[in-house]
């Protein structure tokens, strides 16, 4: 007990210091358990869980990757309920057809109390007529007879955000949707890198793909130099693939993206202004 | 002007003290003691220039005569000798470790007073603004300038300097090979760290002739107190206020234009003394436009405009005490160099200095000389003039605050100096880029605001053996801490040292041994030996992608660089015959773990057209060989001629030659004295250098011989002239360390003035 004891208040510590750090400081190091900073999307109730749902992200909808935080309170009392399932997806009515998009259900671990945490990668933005929707099945395991029900949050908007999003055509014929997590907050020296690989099988299944040797090239296209040192990412679960990036100064960066499968390589790339 | 000629002019006079031993002034004060004593005896007193205090061991011997000692002087520096029948001798006086004199003494006139200069046999001394007398110190005068040069210019007179020029202005002095990373430079005493990552700003570029009274050099870490932590110093003593029995003020104002420039040189002066307080005030303002070479073109970028103020005070504290306070502003704008892809808007000095000393009676402690000072450089490098596609805005900070405290100690009849010193300097540069029209600045920090904290002690001894032996041992040394303090600082020199925490401790210091004999009649060897471990620079440990525009390479520094240790040996002789002196130098110096840039061939440069990028680096060491020459020969009253000759040879440990070695090269004055009017003629030439580093992007350079023409003239109390051209032959030349191949200027027609009231 003693020796968990020490590294749990330095975590705690840790927690405490980068939070304190983080309003003020944007030069902080990466971190991943900031406080959370979260708008909502919408709530309701999920019909026939005994429970209502409200949907949060970390900043408005966008084509890539968003973080989707869904916190599950008990309907009748109001209180939150931690031990359920809960799953996400996104849904395009595009008229003459509907589509899905990737997605990672939230997991059972509880973030910060209360918070089921997943994510969806939008890989189109919506129009005036055209708005994703997310229906979110709940699992209720606290509720007696654990019921299950869904709610639908539709109308949503989801804006361009092609910098750090990218559609592939792949030399092998399946289409690759590459989506930019990390670095959020890039800083001038190393930087985490993290980004995820989806493809689509078909209009509703869009799985991670791991199989892909991954190369980067930091590059800054108005001096036309890189910079050096950086960590290849590698697939790290769930289609994120995760490794270094340098940048030797501020400005305008692109991290080009070789993917590498069966001697065949394709490109992209993803920019960024800091 | 070329700096290895030797200039003829007014406020400038330098002596090389350790170059010759016709050196020094010679004072006759009279009436030291009133009592005559018989008439056929000549009484005297010998003391130290520098001190003041008596000397021992004083030959003194009828001129001609040199090998019998008429008397020899003991502790207390009191001769007295027969003069037989005659009115008046004409005395030598010599011992180990001083300037040979000689002084016509008459019997009946009372004791008189010889002042020896002390021969630092292990460090070079110009007079900037001293007042000494042309014949007294042949070969200084030759050193004369015409009064417009900047100090690096009059540095570079001195044997065994060469210049690293970029532009007109603030050239680099290099020292037998070693430049300003294996130098220290000091301003008296005070530590100052150049602002500008690209060298553009040494410390000699923050002074002004008009308020140095000496330049003091070390060839090696030979020295008495100029070379601190390095191979290599250079001390520029400030022009102290005096203080005097009776109150008085005087002034001056000097001028001169020079042609090649357009450039004009005004300064003034206030000089007040009284008894208890002194104050010197000098401001001088020098503006130059952009040169033209030996071919008539004009050298683009290479104007430059230069103003400073300085104010010393000096405050009398008691009967053995003062006071004194250094104030020192320097301001230069739009300075351009030619050879380099920037130029500065601004470079801008604020130096104070605040200085006790006393002195004591007591048997065993001498002086005691405490300083306190703080020294702050804001250095503004820019490419504004420049069509360079991408802009880069330099700015660099660095301020150094230190105190030190010495003291001259008499342990016996052993000379000990101590000295103890604290230092904290701050080096903070960045780099901000943009392109015209477009967006998104682009920001890096080149010196992560490295903050150095220094402690040194230092401890020397110097004792006669006999008459004929001086031996003389230092040690010095101390922690040097670093700390990186910029947080994007060290979060980029991170991406190539993951594991480095911002924090450095490590040691600089060294030991010398030296000796000098008096080995036959007018014949002096000298045997210097050191070792030495020096500091590093900020740019060798720290740089992220600065450029060198000399091989086009970015440099990134290395925190965990080995310092590099020297070696060093030098071996003198001086021959002096009175009316011929020569003195020759060899040296040869190992430098251990020697400091390079290298390839990194994986890495990308970050500057447009670099070649790529270039660590610091040790290489298993260097060495470099060489030997100077200096010999002046009197032919007549009217007719005097001077000559030097320097030589450096570096090499590396795989035989490869060493980057930025000055060739063969010398000088060859003389000089005709007729009532007040001057002329001198003086040749100036160096060798072809084919000993050269192509890694570092070295080419030959070719040999050349420029000539120049001086004259001067004293014309009324209070006001002298002083004219010439240089370059006469408008020859088209560049020295080998002179950045780029950019061309020195071509022909110049100088004219100046000096008045004093």
């Amino acid at each position: 007990m003693k020796r968990l004891l020490l590294p749990a208040i330095l975590l705690l510590a840790s927690v405490q210091f980068y939070s304190c750090s983080d309003s003020d400081n944007t030069q902080a190091p990466n971190n991943n358990n900031p406080t959370l900073q979260l708008s909502k999307i919408d709530s309701g109730f999920a019909t026939g869980s005994s429970s209502i749902v409200a949907l949060y992200s970390e900043s408005s909808l966008k084509t890539g990757y968003n973080k989707i935080y869904a916190a599950v309170y008990d309907s009748a009392t109001g209180a939150a309920i931690t031990d359920a399932h809960v799953s996400i997806t996104p849904m395009m009515d595009m008229g003459t057809m509907m589509h899905s998009s990737p997605k990672e259900d939230p997991t059972e671990d509880i973030v910060e109390g209360k918070w089921f945490k997943g994510a969806v990668v939008f890989i189109m933005p919506s129009n005036s007529t055209q708005l994703w929707e997310l229906h979110v099945h709940v699992h209720n395991h606290t509720a007696p007879g654990m019921p299950s029900g869904e709610v639908m949050f539709s109308g949503l908007s989801v804006a361009d955000n092609s910098t750090k999003y990218k559609t592939l055509q792949a030399s092998d014929g399946s289409r690759l949707y590459l989506s930019y997590i990390e670095p959020s907050k890039p800083i001038v020296g190393i930087n985490d890198l993290e980004f995820t690989v989806h493809k689509r099988t078909d209009m509703m299944n869009y799985p991670p793909d791991e199989t892909f040797t991954t190369t980067i090239y930091p590059w800054m296209p108005s001096m036309g130099h890189g910079s050096p040192n950086n960590v290849d990412p590698v697939a790290s679960g769930q289609g994120h693939y995760k490794g270094k990036v340098n940048f030797t100064m501020t400005g305008d960066w692109q991290i080009k993206v070789y993917l590498q499968k069966n001697g065949v390589t394709d490109s992209t790339y993803f920019d960024l202004i800091f | 002007m070329h700096p290895r000629q030797y200039a003829r002019g007014r406020p400038g006079i330098m002596n090389m003290n350790k170059s010759i031993l016709l050196a020094a002034s010679l004072l006759m004060l009279s009436s030291l003691v009133s009592d005559v004593c018989g008439q056929n005896r000549i009484e005297g007193l010998v003391l130290s220039k520098q001190t003041g205090e008596p000397l021992d061991m004083v030959n003194v011997f009828e001129e001609g005569k040199e090998g019998r000692a008429l008397f020899v002087t003991s502790d207390d520096g009191k001769f007295s000798i027969d003069a037989g029948k005659r009115s008046s001798v004409r005395l030598g006086f010599r011992r180990v470790g001083y300037f040979r004199e000689y002084e016509v003494c008459k019997t009946g006139e009372g004791p008189v007073t010889v002042r020896l200069s002390e021969e630092l046999n292990t460090s070079e001394e110009i007079l900037v603004t001293g007042d000494l007398r042309a014949h007294t110190d042949l070969l200084n005068t030759f050193h004369i300038t015409s009064g417009l040069n900047s100090v690096d210019e009059l540095i570079s007179r001195a044997s065994g300097v060469a210049l690293m020029r970029r532009g007109n202005f603030g050239s680099e002095p290099v020292i037998r090979g070693l430049n300003s990373d294996r130098m220290s430079v000091r301003l008296d005493g005070m530590k100052i760290q150049p602002a500008c990552t690209d060298k553009m700003d040494p410390v000699t570029s923050y002074a002004e002739t008009g308020n140095l009274e000496s330049i003091s050099l070390s060839k090696g870490a030979f020295g008495d107190d100029g070379c601190f932590n390095s191979c290599s110093g250079i001390d520029m003593k400030l022009k102290d206020a005096r203080t005097a029995d009776k109150f008085s003020a005087t002034g001056g104002i000097n001028g001169g234009f020079l042609s090649v420039s357009k450039g004009i040189r005004l300064e003034g002066k206030a000089d007040l003394k009284s008894e208890s307080f002194g104050n010197f005030t000098n401001v001088t303002y020098r503006s130059n436009q952009d040169y033209k070479d030996g071919r008539g073109d004009e050298i683009f970028y290479s104007g430059f405009n230069k103003l400073n103020i300085s104010n010393s005070s000096t405050y009398k504290t008691g009967m053995n005490s003062s006071l004194k306070a250094d104030l020192l502003y320097d301001y230069a704008w739009d300075i351009g160099y030619p050879a380099l892809t920037m130029d500065v808007k601004d470079a801008e000095a604020f130096i104070a200095g605040l200085q006790f000393n006393t002195q004591f009676n007591g048997s065993v402690a001498k002086d005691l000389e405490s300083k306190i000072y703080y020294n702050k450089i804001t250095h503004i490098m820019d490419d504004s003039q420049r069509d360079n596609r991408i802009k880069m805005d330099m700015p660099g900070w660095t301020n150094t605050a230190g105190a030190y405290v010495s003291s001259e100690l008499r342990l016996g009849s052993a000379d000990i100096e101590a000295k103890a010193e604290g230092i904290v300097s701050n080096a903070n540069a960045e780099m901000t880029m943009y392109i015209p029209g477009q967006g998104f600045p682009m920001y890096m920090v080149t010196w992560p605001d490295v903050r150095k904290k220094e402690l040194s002690l230092s401890m020397s001894a110097k004792q006669s053996i006999g008459s004929g032996l001086m031996a003389s041992v230092r040690a010095w040394g101390g922690p040097v801490n670093s700390d990186v303090r910029s947080e994007v600082g060290l979060s980029e020199l991170r991406i190539f040292y993951p594991d480095f925490e911002g924090t450095d401790s490590r040691f600089a210091g060294g030991v010398y041994a030296g000796a000098e004999a008096l080995i036959a009649e007018n014949l002096v060897t000298s045997l210097n030996l050191s070792y030495s471990v020096r500091d590093l620079t900020v740019s060798e440990q720290y740089a992220f992608y600065i450029f060198n525009r000399f091989d086009s390479y970015d440099y990134v520094g290395n925190p965990y660089l080995d310092p590099e240790r020297s070696a060093q040996l030098e071996l003198g002789i001086t021959l002096n015959t009175g009316n011929f002196a020569v003195k020759t130098s060899f040296f040869g110096y190992y430098i251990g773990d020697y400091i390079v840039g290298v390839v990194d061939s994986m890495l990308s440069p970050m500057t447009e057209n670099s070649n790529g990028v270039k660590f610091y680096e040790n290489i298993p060491g260097a060495t470099i060989l060489g030997f100077e020459q200096t010999a002046d020969f009197v032919v007549s009253e009217k007719l005097q001629i001077a000559n030097t000759v320097q030589y450096t040879y570096g090499t590396d440990n795989d035989g490869g030659y060493l980057p930025q070695m000055p060739p063969l090269m010398g000088t060859l004055s003389a000089r005709y004295k007729t009532g007040i009017f001057t002329l001198q003629g003086e040749g100036v030439w160096a060798a072809a250098q084919n000993n050269v580093n192509a890694d570092y992007g070295e080419t030959r350079t070719p040999s050349y011989a420029v000539f120049n023409l001086r004259a001067s003239a004293d014309m009324l109390t209070g006001l002298s002239v002083d004219a010439g051209v240089e370059n006469i032959f408008d020859v088209y030349y560049y020295e080998h360390l002179d950045w780029l191949k950019t061309p020195r200027p071509g022909i110049n027609v100088y004219l100046s003035f000096r008045t004093r009231f």
